[in-house]
């Protein structure tokens, strides 16, 4: 009863405003596009994946793992960016152990110069941002579930680099018809990402472009996601707070997964999320972009595929294709 | 003098009753002269013109000192659709380009006439035979295009204290629309620009990226993707790179 108090009262913590970040631009996280097919045609809801990329998303989660678990993500957007996701999930004498990446990058950004008052390229650089997580889970009971991890950024920005040390906790309460996930991400507001900058040349026109020194606080958020299974379909929901504001967004879900067919599933979910957007020349601090997405899944013995799609306002793209494949032991 | 002329001919016709065959012969030689003299005006006309160093930034028609007494006695009422011709002109060359055309004539001196028939000036001389003016060349024949690429300069920079400039040049002025996308692939800035409005003109434009695009609002280090949009179809991409 008192871990299930201490709970509450984290869950209570972590939603009040006045542990809100100060006012500065967040560091952008590879996870945030998602950390599977799954989570994502259900809505981006967190806490509830079968196998080890449970720690990517809520580390609680890992109870699910039987023996051994791993799973791999990937989607491109733009054509541009490309986002990749692994994870590997072992269960130990005492709880589970599981290791984690997820990765973002985008090559050929041109290195400029100027020239005769116009501007010439002269080669190109990459971005390339790395998390890696290292999580453990331990079950109290069969009913309440305990899950952390450390995690390590890592950017390289052609020569702006950057590292940051941070921490996940959350929890899952399980019982047999309603599921209750909260999870907290990087929880240490005071270690933020440190820059070193390494370019040649640092004052344009008499500005200093250097970022030698500066810091990207990383975002810490909450989740708050419930799990009501009925019959064949299970109903998902979640509260999440994004942005140096902390304001929440919201994401709901369905699943079927039929009795005559139990290893198919089809998904539908809708998802927000919030950024800040100038639309001729209209600021929009609190934008928040509502988003529709839906997939199907299969498991097959060991192994389950899953696929989401998603439309983006993108001119040229107008399409978001999410795969992912996991297997479990 | 053509009307002496025709009056000699059918004083000459009535004075020594000619067959019709001999009068079309003399008719047609008549017609030659007369043509003639024409052409010769015109060539001298444009010589007079093509000598006279025009500006578009400066020059003034109505004040410039060229005289059109020539044409006045050629005939009265073409002063006036020369002048409207050469207005327009200048207000669609851009002079300070040294470019050519497709064809390889240089755009910056093209100067359109209208003396009876269409041509223009080049570097080559008087070409008569194809009757093209710049005007419909700077409307229909010139693609709306970005030319090269669209470059920000310095890539990556700060936004929360520096400026960058996003340059490109454009192949006449046109109505175009910049949109700028995060990694995540959401439209976070759009702008549109009319022809000839600064940013949309023909010849290279510099747009200011600072922190006041977003009114001080920080965004992510990170990549960001824009584009140029003509009419609906994308006409130039890139990535600039922001950092912390």
């Amino acid at each position: 009863m008192k871990k299930l108090l201490w709970c509450c009262f984290m869950v209570i913590l972590f939603t009040t405003r006045f542990y809100a970040a100060e006012d500065s631009a967040l560091y952008f996280l590879p996870t945030e596009v998602g950390t599977s097919a799954r989570m994502i045609r259900l809505g981006n809801i967190e806490g509830f994946s079968n196998n080890a990329s449970s720690v990517m998303e809520n580390p609680a989660g890992l109870y699910r793992v039987r023996k051994m678990s791993t799973s791999f993500f990937t989607t491109k957007f733009m054509d541009e960016v490309q986002y990749l996701n692994g994870s590997l999930a072992v269960r130990m004498p005492v709880g589970v152990l599981a290791l984690g990446y997820s990765g973002v990058g985008v090559q050929d950004i041109p290195d400029t110069y100027e020239v005769d008052e116009e501007y010439k390229s002269k080669g190109s650089f990459a971005l390339d941002k790395s998390l890696y997580k290292v999580g453990y889970q331990l079950s109290v009971s069969r009913y309440l579930h305990f899950g952390a991890c450390a995690n390590y950024n890592t950017y390289t920005l052609g020569k702006v680099s950057a590292k940051g040390y941070n921490a996940d906790v959350g929890f899952i309460l399980d019982s047999d018809s309603l599921d209750f996930s909260f999870v907290a991400k990087n929880v240490f507001s005071s270690l933020p990402m440190r820059y070193t900058d390494n370019t040649e040349t640092q004052v344009v026109d008499g500005i200093d472009n250097s970022s030698q020194g500066k810091e990207e606080k990383l975002p810490f958020q909450t989740s708050y996601s419930l799990r009501y299974s009925m019959g064949q379909f299970q109903l998902f929901g979640q509260l999440r707070t994004e942005g140096v504001e902390r304001r929440f967004v919201k994401s709901a879900g369905i699943n079927f997964n039929p009795r005559f067919l139990p290893m198919f599933h089809v998904s539908g979910g809708y998802k927000q999320r919030h950024y800040v957007r100038s639309i001729e020349a209209e600021l929009d601090k609190d934008y928040v972009r509502g988003g529709w997405v839906a997939g199907v899944g299969l498991d097959l013995y060991n192994i389950s595929f899953d696929y989401a799609y998603e439309k983006s306002e993108h001119i040229q793209f107008e399409n978001k294709h999410y795969f992912s494949i996991g297997m479990s032991f | 003098m053509a009307v002496t002329m025709q009056v000699l001919f059918f004083f000459e016709r009535y004075m020594s009753c000619m067959s019709d065959r001999v009068v079309a012969e003399k008719l047609n030689i008549y017609t030659r002269i007369l043509t003639m003299t024409a052409m010769v005006f015109g060539v001298v006309v444009f010589s007079f013109f093509s000598a006279t160093s025009v500006s578009a930034d400066s020059f003034d028609y109505n004040n410039s000192g060229v005289t059109f007494g020539a044409l006045s006695n050629f005939a009265s009422g073409l002063v006036g659709d020369m002048k409207d011709s050469l207005k327009d002109t200048i207000h669609e060359v851009n002079i300070a380009n040294n470019k050519k055309d497709e064809k390889g004539r240089l755009v910056d001196s093209l100067q359109v006439l209208h003396i009876g028939f269409n041509g223009y000036y080049s570097e080559d001389g008087l070409n008569t035979t194809e009757l093209t003016t710049l005007g419909d060349l700077e409307d229909e024949d010139i693609v709306p295009e970005v030319v090269g690429e669209a470059l920000v300069y310095p890539n990556p920079f700060r936004l929360q204290t520096g400026v960058a400039k996003l340059g490109y040049r454009l192949s006449k002025d046109m109505d175009i629309q910049i949109q700028m996308y995060d990694m995540m692939g959401s439209l976070i800035l759009k702008r549109s620009f009319f022809s000839g409005a600064a940013g949309a003109q023909k010849g290279y434009n510099k747009l200011r990226i600072d922190n006041d695009v977003f009114e001080g609002e920080l965004l992510s280090s990170g990549v960001y993707f824009y584009l140029i949009i003509h009419d609906g179809k994308v006409m130039a991409k890139g990535k600039m790179a922001i950092k912390p």
